[in-house]
């Protein structure tokens, strides 16, 4: 991997073009996309908050696992990113 | 990636003479110790007798990397994962400090311990709008804000980071010269914190992101009569969600404090439970270290 090479991701399906070595949540937030998940108790759009690993708002699931902190992840050529229960207001996540 | 850092083996009481003496190799929340889990603070320790080195206190690992864009001499790396700890090459470094002066975490300081006599030059980025001047006292403070102690300012330089930052070298004893995190020009009494006080301003707003509680549950649960921290976050919830309260403990200590009529000394912390972030049961087992 070459940092800053072009890679795709798919975010809930959807390619999304996103630089090798970056968090995933910088990839997912230069697409324009900025919610990463729904609260449990009020099912609000969250999205990335702190940016540096801490306040878990960005978890989402990436290749099978739950829970994971976009804002530390960095982006892999074919990941698969999944807004965690699923998408709920429409694909373009705004 | 999980990164296994280096210990160091050399222990600031050894090598120096002064200090404490072999703390067995644990890492210290204050980092001052050279067996404190920074493999190269031990060599930079060594190197500073003969030039101005670049120390790094990056203790966590939060996705950033301007030491190693900053750094003209490659001393400083990162690596493919932004997450990793910057690791730094003493022999290599030439004392600029630029890398002071950008790191935005303030994790990162010169060490010169030339002069010898027991003394040692440490320099330190300042961002206030007071004007450091050299020849005058400064009061330095550790990684918490707490004052170690005065020190002569030997040297102020415009940094090569941001124009905001400066960069103020201070002579201190060698026994602290490790604690030193930043240089304050006069005795602050800090009242209250001022993200406390952005909450007050902010309404109704969340309080404890990870379980969603807003201030007024805050309020009116903290109205019950609940004497102690620990009895409140579980009544409320607050704080016991994936983060641990490192959001919202200090904001609903100061609720509590003020309802309960006891201070915020009185309260104590919080308990957060271990892990601090969640952490996958099969890398707790050995298993896939993958995600971090």
């Amino acid at each position: 991997m070459v940092a800053g090479e072009e890679v795709t991701i798919f975010v809930d399906g959807r390619r999304v073009t996103a630089r090798a070595g970056e968090p995933v949540a910088a990839a997912l937030y230069a697409a324009g996309i900025r919610t990463t998940r729904f609260s449990r108790r009020r099912g609000e759009a969250r999205g990335p908050f702190c940016m540096v690993g801490r306040c878990t708002e960005c978890v989402m699931t990436v290749d099978g696992v739950e829970n994971v902190r976009t804002c530390t992840t960095p982006v892999r050529d074919g990941m698969r990113v999944e807004t965690p229960g699923g998408r709920r207001h429409g694909p373009s996540g705004a | 990636m999980l990164r296994l850092r280096k210990t160091g083996t050399v222990d600031m009481g050894r090598s120096s003479g002064k200090g404490k003496g072999a703390d067995g190799g644990r890492p210290r929340e204050g980092g001052e110790s050279l067996a404190g889990g920074h493999g190269d603070w031990a060599r930079a320790w060594e190197v500073s007798r003969r030039k101005a080195v670049a120390v790094i206190d990056c203790r966590q690992e939060i996705p950033c990397n301007p030491c190693e864009t900053a750094c003209s001499k490659g001393a400083i790396r990162v690596g493919e994962d932004i997450c990793a700890l910057p690791v730094s090459d003493p022999e290599a470094c030439d004392g600029c400090g630029r890398c002071v002066a950008v790191c935005p975490g303030m994790a990162v300081f010169l060490l010169d311990r030339r002069a010898g006599g027991g003394m040692a030059a440490v320099t330190v980025p300042y961002e206030m709008g007071e004007e450091p001047r050299a020849g005058e006292e400064a009061r330095a403070v550790d990684g918490e804000g707490k004052e170690l102690g005065k020190g002569k300012i030997l040297k102020v330089t415009a940094a090569g980071g941001t124009a905001a930052t400066k960069l103020v070298t201070l002579e201190v004893p060698e026994e602290w010269a490790l604690k030193v995190r930043g240089v304050r020009l006069r005795e602050i009494f800090i009242e209250e914190a001022e993200e406390v006080e952005g909450y007050r301003g902010a309404g109704d707003c969340i309080v404890c992101r990870c379980e969603e509680i807003v201030r007024s549950e805050v309020e009116e649960t903290a109205g019950h009569g609940f004497r102690s921290l620990a009895a409140l976050r579980r009544a409320s919830r607050v704080g016991l969600g994936y983060c641990q309260g490192r959001f919202c403990l200090e904001p609903l200590r100061r609720e509590l404090a003020e309802k309960s009529g006891r201070t915020v000394e009185e309260l104590g912390f919080g308990s957060p439970r271990p892990p601090l972030r969640p952490v996958r049961l099969s890398r707790l087992g050995g298993g896939d270290v993958r995600d971090t």
